[in-house]
């Protein structure tokens, strides 16, 4: 017999579910759930037009690490040792880094003592990669996917003991350094690796929950 | 096994869905669906981990904080629909908050039933069923407390069944809702202190 609820469908009845959200990035506008944040340089931001875009952030200034992102204000729900954060997006441009994960910080994966830990495709890098900071240092480790400018699936596993990148559904890395150390909020970001204007990224899913 | 749609997951391609509505209550702030009914205190995201959305009530007796649907989304059955919460109360005595509930319009959402915390009948939760006629109280057979739990309200064509983490804990047949029902989130103070709730999740569908 088929469960009518989502609920069944995640969990028996007799568990109590941990915080949990999901986004489709699709119609009008998106979630009130979320705060636009540009924080360095002018972008323009909104859903957009065209077969599966979803939400975009696009770069009008041209500045180097101008960065624009959304995150929930602070409302940080999510534990930094036990949850999951699975996202799609794309980066559309060259010069331009996009990422995607949990951050403690407005700033997102920039901040000088933020906690986060992303997904990441930016080409200042020669593959996809997983970056974390744990609040006072920050690293990068790369996986062995080649950059791209397609829809990717990224899926962040955060334990106590190690932060794992699945990309694709391939697990690519299994990174144990400078992991967060406190609770943190989704966050999703696209960054100007050079002076040009235009740095462009798009997302189309984001589901993140406490295991 | 995997679906290709939500909508397979829940249903065969051969039911026509029915009228659905679900919430993981994460973010920053609510979404535009919500309308304040009733805004004594305070109300918001809950910034610790599995927080969830709380209300607060101002300390004033009977001050209260609720959320609905704006009178505009009541699509809910009286007589074939199921709702479920995960939700939790932050103190155990002189309150009343409405966890899994759906209620008619008006005022005093003359029309409902919903499983929660009313202290006033009850030390334990309780299934409500509520119309124009009067009021039915059916306590379960557990303690309030400052646990989550998951609760649910039942609503068939002659009764209304309340159940928490999937065990039967009352039916009523008295006093039942007969109005279309909204979704409702409610917190009330039976006394001239605050008194807080958190929601952290919310399905509810027509059956």
């Amino acid at each position: 017999m088929t469960a009518k609820s989502i609920y069944e469908h995640l969990f028996p009845l007799t568990t109590v579910m941990r915080h949990r959200f999901a986004d489709n990035w699709s119609g009008e506008f998106r979630h009130f759930r979320w705060t636009t944040r540009n924080t360095q340089g002018s972008w323009n931001t909104g859903m957009s037009g065209g077969v599966g875009v979803g939400w975009r952030h696009l770069q009008v200034t041209a500045l180097i690490n101008d960065r624009s992102g959304q995150d929930f204000a602070n409302i940080r729900t999510y534990a930094h040792d036990n949850s999951v954060v699975l996202v799609v997006f794309r980066r559309v441009t060259a010069d331009t880094g996009v990422a995607g994960g949990l951050s403690d910080s407005t700033d997102h994966f920039e901040g000088a003592t933020a906690n986060y830990a992303a997904a990441s495709d930016d080409t200042t890098r020669s593959f996809k990669d997983v970056r974390t900071k744990d609040g006072t240092t920050g690293s990068i480790t790369d996986s062995n996917v080649a950059l791209g400018t397609v829809d990717t699936s990224y899926k962040l596993q955060l334990i106590t003991a190690d932060t794992k990148l699945t990309i694709n559904g391939t697990l690519k890395v299994t990174k144990t350094n400078n992991l967060p150390t406190s609770v943190m909020q989704p966050a999703w970001r696209v960054i100007s690796t050079t002076a040009a204007t235009g740095s462009d990224g798009n997302i189309k899913y984001i589901e993140v929950y406490n295991t | 096994m995997t679906f290709d749609s939500v909508h397979e997951i829940l249903n065969p391609l051969t039911d026509i869905r029915k009228m659905k509505f679900w919430d993981f209550l994460s973010g920053d702030a609510l979404d535009n669906w919500w309308a304040i009914s009733e805004s004594t205190g305070s109300g918001g995201m809950d910034n610790v981990i599995d927080g969830g959305y709380q209300q607060t009530t101002g300390a004033v007796l009977f001050n209260a904080q609720s959320k609905d649907f704006g009178n505009l989304g009541d699509h809910y059955s009286a007589t074939a629909s199921q709702i479920l919460a995960v939700a939790k109360c932050f103190e155990t005595t002189l309150m009343e908050h409405w966890f899994a509930c759906l209620a008619g319009d008006g005022a005093a959402y003359t029309h409902k039933a919903y499983m929660g915390a009313d202290t006033g009948p009850s030390a334990n939760f309780l299934l409500k069923t509520t119309n124009a006629g009067g009021t039915t109280n059916t306590a379960s057979s557990i303690a309030i407390d400052t646990n989550f739990h998951v609760f649910e309200a039942k609503f068939k064509s002659s009764s209304v069944t309340g159940h928490i983490a999937n065990i039967l804990e009352g039916t009523s047949t008295t006093d039942l809702p007969s109005d279309v029902l909204q979704v409702v989130i409610r917190a009330a103070t039976l006394t001239g202190a605050t008194r807080k709730s958190a929601w952290r999740y919310l399905e509810v569908y027509n059956t």
